[in-house]
């Protein structure tokens, strides 16, 4: 019996594993093909996969823009980007500096850095959130919170950092559709706490409670080209 | 820090409102491919020391190795910055052939580096000789209309014009009936408005 199911678990990874492969090989000839362009870092395949569909993604480089805190383990040649007034262009190892995500993450699977979990997923941040998510100012600490977090909690092997994720963007998505379909205007003070992330969904909430108005009331359908109209108005 | 530049290009970009285009930031632009030469001339000069070196120097060697990768990366990043920026502006410009038809007002134009003038250019044409060949016209409405004319105001002076089925007379201010596949390009360049029954 023990045997058995053992055996079939095995099974089971296994034709798991041939179906990644089989996908991946797929992915591999239409980069060869100049296609897709494959971002040519993380272990294992499933982070390479994820990575380069977001290649001309804005949003996806400005959250690797975000700064997270370092320690270098080797001494580094050749940059003397963060402090100025060493003339020797080293890096000592044992100095803490901050690095953007980018950076740091190709340094970190390298083993030429530690990279520590950023002062935005702190004890505090993580006490408020239990307390009231809907109300913490995530813009202000980070405002690619979620995508930060998500690329992040890999790296520095934390896994409480996607529960912390989980269960704001829970909260904060409720409370972000309520006010987006009933109130047309909110106060600017709301939309200062959201992140990227939250903005772009309350804009949808909101295009979508127009469209669903327009749609009851009619009115005319063809409109000047929102690219034309735009301009106009900036030059009266 | 290193790749700070980039991200201020790929942040200007974000900036604009979507689908609007910004001024095409030449300067920044040709800021980030110096700071790219930059990076290579320190990545050779890392490299030409760590072959000098030899294989017996082991620590300064590693540290020759990371700084060189340090440079590697930037350029990467920098490269993905440039990419994504003229990637996204390309994909607005697209859009705009299907909009707004061959001509391009002005203050778009003014906004455009020369090589994205090329491309509209190229781009609208291939639009327009595929629609030619097809006969169809691929930019009307998806939504079937349910009277072929519907009441515009002309907002701005446009003259003696052949529609397809008259000779009007679009003068400023004047409210006509037309057929919709004809007021659409006039209203979608902005020189008509829809009025509702």
């Amino acid at each position: 019996m023990y045997g058995g199911r053992e055996r079939e678990r095995e099974r089971e990874r296994e034709s798991e594993l041939n179906f990644t492969l089989r996908s991946i090989f797929r992915l591999e000839r239409l980069a060869q093909l100049g296609l897709i362009y494959i971002y040519p870092t993380g272990e294992d395949y499933k982070t390479r996969y994820l990575m380069m569909a977001n290649y001309f993604d804005i949003d996806d480089i400005l959250a690797e823009d975000e700064l997270v805190p370092a320690i270098f383990r080797e001494a580094t040649n050749g940059v003397g980007l963060f402090d100025s007034t060493d003339d020797m262009n080293k890096v000592e190892p044992g100095s803490k500096v901050e690095l953007p995500f980018w950076l740091a993450r190709e340094l970190h699977l390298r083993q030429a850095v530690t990279v520590n979990v950023p002062p935005c997923f702190n004890k505090r941040t993580r006490e408020e959130i239990d307390a009231d998510a809907a109300h913490v100012d995530l813009r202000n600490r980070c405002p690619y919170f979620y995508e930060l977090g998500y690329k992040i909690a890999p790296l520095v092997g934390d896994k409480t950092i996607g529960l912390v994720l989980l269960i704001a963007f829970r909260t904060r998505y409720k409370e972000v559709l309520i006010k987006a379909h009933i109130a047309f205007e909110v106060a600017p003070k709301f939309l200062s706490l959201l992140t990227e992330e939250e903005v772009k969904l309350y804009k949808a909430a909101q295009s979508s409670a127009t469209a669903f108005k327009k749609w009851r009331i009619g009115g005319p359908r063809f409109q000047k080209a929102s690219v034309l109209g735009r301009k106009r108005k900036a030059i009266q | 820090m290193y790749g700070k530049k980039a991200s201020e290009l790929v942040k200007e970009f974000a900036n604009s409102e979507p689908g609007q285009l910004s001024a095409f930031n030449n300067d920044l632009f040709s800021q980030v491919l110096e700071e790219c030469n930059g990076h290579l001339l320190h990545l050779q000069s890392l490299l030409s020391k760590m072959q000098e070196d030899g294989p017996d120097d082991q620590t300064s060697k590693n540290a020759d190795h990371f700084g060189a990768l340090m440079h590697h990366l930037s350029i990467v990043r920098n490269k993905r910055c440039l990419m994504a920026y003229v990637y996204n502006r390309a994909e607005v410009i697209q859009h705009l052939g299907w909009t707004i038809e061959r001509v391009l007002p002005e203050e778009i134009e003014e906004k455009l580096s020369n090589p994205e003038k090329d491309y509209f250019k190229n781009h609208s044409a291939t639009l327009q000789s595929y629609m030619s060949e097809l006969d169809l016209d691929l930019a009307v409405d998806m939504v079937p209309p349910k009277d072929p004319y519907i009441k515009v105001r002309v907002l701005e002076e446009i003259g003696n014009v052949v529609l397809s089925d008259q000779i009007a007379n679009l003068a400023c201010h004047a409210i006509l009936f037309l057929r919709r596949t004809d007021a659409e390009q006039y209203i979608s360049q902005g020189l008509m408005e829809e009025l509702s029954s």
